[in-house]
């Protein structure tokens, strides 16, 4: 009950209030409240079908938009970045082709196969710690001995030559510039190194100088 | 006091404290409004605690307009249908209950309209009609008050009946019923003192069974 109408009026009639509430005394019918409550429960079920009737058509669309993104990226992903996930594998075949000629003092043979794990030995490095700076030195090397050979076997050489500067494997590093049959003389080694300068290759050089230090000390240098 | 007497009221007085220690805590009651914008945020449980707390009153509001359980039961359904399809929209910028009475207002005139053999025919309780000659001795005269109450709120006026219906069952102020029933304040006033004035004369008129 409102108290507005005790407030501002003074109609209500106690006895005649009274006498209406012991009169009305009828209760709704159980059916109508069945009725009433199940077009409620209904009516809020359709509402909330209606609420989330767009969220499925959106999840399907996002999924399928999200599918092609991945499938794009992977699609346009460098060649360089696929060499990346293919090189465990790689890298070890490297080792097992490489190690053994470097044990045997030999420089590798430059067949299509040794420039190829030399190249999957660059991709090797490049995961495990070098950077673009170093890979854009490697590059340049290769670059460099590509444009004055002409061959890759001169590529896959400099590339090698140029691990020492930055810090590759041993194995890789103890590769070495001069053949075996000039390190045996050592003006011709002598002739080797001075080439390796000549061509820029200081760095190979130097290795090779102290090399030739070591097998033939001063006194026995022409 | 003795110490017997102690003992025998200590059960009482310990009962009284414990009822009152553990009593539970005062029923937090929502406001209907509340209620009213749960439901239209998809709570089907407020929704019938709303519809517990008012389908009495409703029905017997529309009962007492229309005489007729049928018809009263077609508006009930007719109203809360249109309750719940206006939940989308509702806004709780007046009491639930002056909504809801409105909306039943309206049901009932458009009823009256599309009925017009309505005002002619009625079902409501034929036992109750006040027969004096059938009442036997034994009534009292509070039931024959009643009787004549509801006799004399069939022989109403539809606005006065409306106006008091409104007055009683929804507890609607002045103002309130006014805005229910579309007009000035005073003219609910005026229709709900004559309402009560012939009620009132209906329940003291002198019985004639002695």
């Amino acid at each position: 009950m409102s108290d507005d109408r005790y407030r501002t009026d003074d109609i209500t009639d106690p006895i005649v209030s009274g006498t209406y509430r012991e009169l009305a005394d009828e209760r709704t019918p159980e059916h109508l409240d069945h009725v009433v409550l199940n077009e409620a429960r209904g009516a809020a079920l359709q509402g909330h079908r209606k609420t989330v009737s767009w969220l499925r058509p959106a999840a399907w669309a996002t999924t399928i938009g999200l599918c092609l993104a991945i499938v794009l990226e992977i699609a346009d992903m460098p060649q360089q970045e696929q060499a990346v996930f293919d090189t465990p594998a790689k890298h070890q075949e490297e080792s097992i082709a490489v190690t053994p000629a470097s044990d045997a003092g030999d420089v590798p043979a430059a067949t299509p196969e040794a420039l190829n794990t030399r190249q999957d030995s660059a991709a090797a490095i490049e995961v495990d710690s070098l950077d673009d700076a170093d890979m854009q030195i490697i590059r340049e090397a290769e670059n460099r001995a590509r444009l004055q050979t002409g061959s890759d076997e001169e590529a896959g050489r400099s590339l090698l030559r140029a691990a020492p500067e930055f810090g590759l494997q041993s194995e890789v590093a103890a590769e070495r510039y001069c053949s075996k049959s000039e390190t045996g003389d050592p003006n011709a080694w002598l002739e080797c190194i001075l080439k390796l300068e000549k061509d820029g290759f200081h760095e190979a050089a130097r290795i090779e100088r102290e090399l030739l230090k070591e097998a033939f000390p001063p006194a026995e240098q022409p | 006091m003795t110490y017997s007497r102690a003992l025998r009221l200590a059960p009482f007085a310990l009962s009284h404290f414990a009822s009152v220690a553990y009593a539970p805590p005062m029923e937090h009651r929502p406001e209907d409004s509340a209620l009213m914008l749960r439901y239209r945020d998809g709570d089907v449980a407020a929704f019938e605690t709303l519809y517990r707390r008012h389908k009495d009153s409703l029905y017997r509001y529309l009962l007492r307009l229309c005489h007729q359980h049928a018809a009263a039961e077609d508006i009930f359904q007719d109203v809360w249908g249109k309750i719940i399809k206006s939940r989308a929209n509702y806004r709780p910028t007046a009491k639930f209950t002056t909504f809801l009475f409105h909306v039943a207002h309206n049901c009932f005139i458009d009823y009256i309209r599309r009925n017009k053999r309505h005002a002619d025919t009625t079902d409501i309780e034929p036992d109750t009609q006040p027969d004096c000659s059938e009442l036997p001795e034994t009534l009292t005269e509070k039931s024959l008050a009643r009787r004549r109450l509801d006799a004399a709120l069939r022989t109403l006026p539809d606005e006065q009946r409306d106006v008091f219906l409104l007055h009683e069952e929804a507890g609607l102020s002045l103002d309130e019923i006014a805005s229910v029933t579309d007009c000035k304040r005073e003219t609910a006033k005026s229709r709900l003192r004559y309402a009560i004035r012939k009620l009132r004369d209906a329940i003291d008129e002198p019985t004639e069974l002695s």
